[in-house]
């Protein structure tokens, strides 16, 4: 788990904001390459949260950015995946 | 302006333009319209990292295409004079922090002139293959220096447009196969039959369809089948050029759209086909052969891909009805058939 400091010297779990924002967007199940992606995805927030938090951002922005990234994906996912049904 | 840049990575023997070619193509995006997942993705890195200019560069043989910009006003650049052509020379970021300073770029027309780039930092975008395909990169006007969590922070979108392309690879390709889904197929060869209408040339598509399938999967099993499927499908490429579509219609069913290719050119391909699957041999069955029937047409100016397709398919008919193994060209111009 990545626990970073911030500037307050409070915690701030990019894991955590991660996994919220992540469950928020509610992938479901879908063929295994495509969860292969999602993993990546996954970690591809964490290191982007990890970095925007060492860069001093704070929580809001940093979740803000996180939501706006995955709706990129999420977005881009859903119309994938309907594709391979179709 | 007879301009060629120094590339530092250049001469280094694992840089493997060849396969990373094969990678782009791979992807189908080259010379297509800017969608707006990469769009989503530049607005965001522009706005976090406080950038003018920021873009989604893929390289092709010649050319650097922005899959989606901000700030700048061209859609594509010649490959000579790109800053991202050094950057997919490294796995690793490559970063310009006054380009009026650099030997390699002082001279450079995107310095000198529009977007007068002063600072570059670039992230390769590597595939899950390893062939780096293009950049993520954001530039400024100003001499910059870009600090260790700014490039920490490009490398993690970059990774999201990397994610975002192998979801189009594998949504766009019929995983059995391994050539273009029929979703794929037809987006493609529509947006082809569009570029007819503002540059006219001809273009011809060959459906196929595998002879007495059903046998062959009653005979030997589905397994088989679909490994006369896979083995058909690997036939394409043996036979048709880098810039012809194939695709998995659905069942047995092919599809190939051959540009720039009038219907001679279509029956010459499709025979060459037809030849090879008919030599197909399976060392899992000694017994089992297998045939395709085909239908070729050619485009009309203003036609549809559904009206090229309804005349390819009824041309696929005649040639079923007629025997099998064997082509059929729309409108009776010519008929083959095998020997």
């Amino acid at each position: 788990m990545t626990r970073v400091n911030l500037a307050c010297d409070d915690k701030v779990d990019a894991s955590d904001l991660v996994n919220q924002v992540v469950r928020s967007q509610g992938f479901g199940e879908l063929p295994p390459k495509i969860n292969e992606v999602i993993d990546r995805h996954r970690q591809t927030l964490l290191n982007l949260a990890t970095a925007l938090i060492q860069a001093g951002r704070g929580e809001d922005e940093v979740v803000s950015i996180l939501e706006k990234a995955s709706e990129s994906f999420s977005i881009a996912l859903k119309t994938k995946a309907e594709g391979l049904q179709s | 302006m007879n301009y060629t840049c120094e590339l530092d990575h250049f001469g280094k023997a694992k840089f493997d333009e060849y396969g990373r070619q094969q990678a782009v193509d791979r992807l189908h995006v080259v010379g297509t319209a800017k969608e707006k997942p990469f769009e989503r993705i530049v607005d965001l890195v522009k706005t976090t990292l406080n950038v003018p200019i920021c873009a989604v560069s893929l390289i092709d043989n010649d050319r650097q295409w922005f899959r989606a910009s901000r700030g700048l006003a061209v859609e594509q650049t010649p490959r000579d004079i790109a800053f991202c052509d050094h950057a997919i020379r490294a796995d690793e970021p490559f970063i310009v922090e006054d380009a009026t300073c650099d030997h390699r770029f002082a001279n450079n027309p995107l310095v000198l002139g529009e977007p007068y780039i002063r600072s570059y930092l670039g992230i390769p975008l590597r595939m899950p293959d390893g062939y780096m395909v293009g950049s993520l990169c954001v530039i400024d006007q100003q001499p910059r220096a870009f600090s260790s969590s700014e490039i920490e922070i490009l490398k993690s979108f970059a990774s999201l447009v990397t994610g975002e392309l192998e979801l189009r690879t594998i949504a766009s390709m019929d995983g059995l196969t391994n050539v273009l889904s029929r979703t794929a197929w037809t987006n493609k060869v529509d947006a082809e039959i569009d570029r007819t209408k503002r540059y006219p040339a001809s273009l011809s598509v060959v459906m196929l369809d595998l002879d007495h399938f059903k046998q062959i999967n009653d005979n030997f099993g589905h397994p088989m089948g679909d490994l006369v499927l896979k083995r058909t499908a690997a036939e394409f490429g043996k036979v048709l050029r880098k810039h012809d579509i194939a695709g998995r219609l659905g069942g047995e069913e092919f599809a190939i759209c051959l540009i720039n290719a009038s219907a001679e050119m279509g029956l010459e391909i499709a025979e060459r086909i037809r030849l090879r699957i008919s030599q197909l041999r399976f060392s899992e069955h000694d017994m089992l052969r297998c045939s395709a029937s085909f239908g070729v047409a050619t485009l009309v100016p203003g036609e549809t891909l559904a009206q090229l397709l309804k005349k390819a398919d009824e041309a696929l008919y005649e040639a079923k009805r007629r025997g099998r193994n064997r082509v059929q060209v729309a409108d009776d111009q010519c008929l083959i058939a095998a020997a």
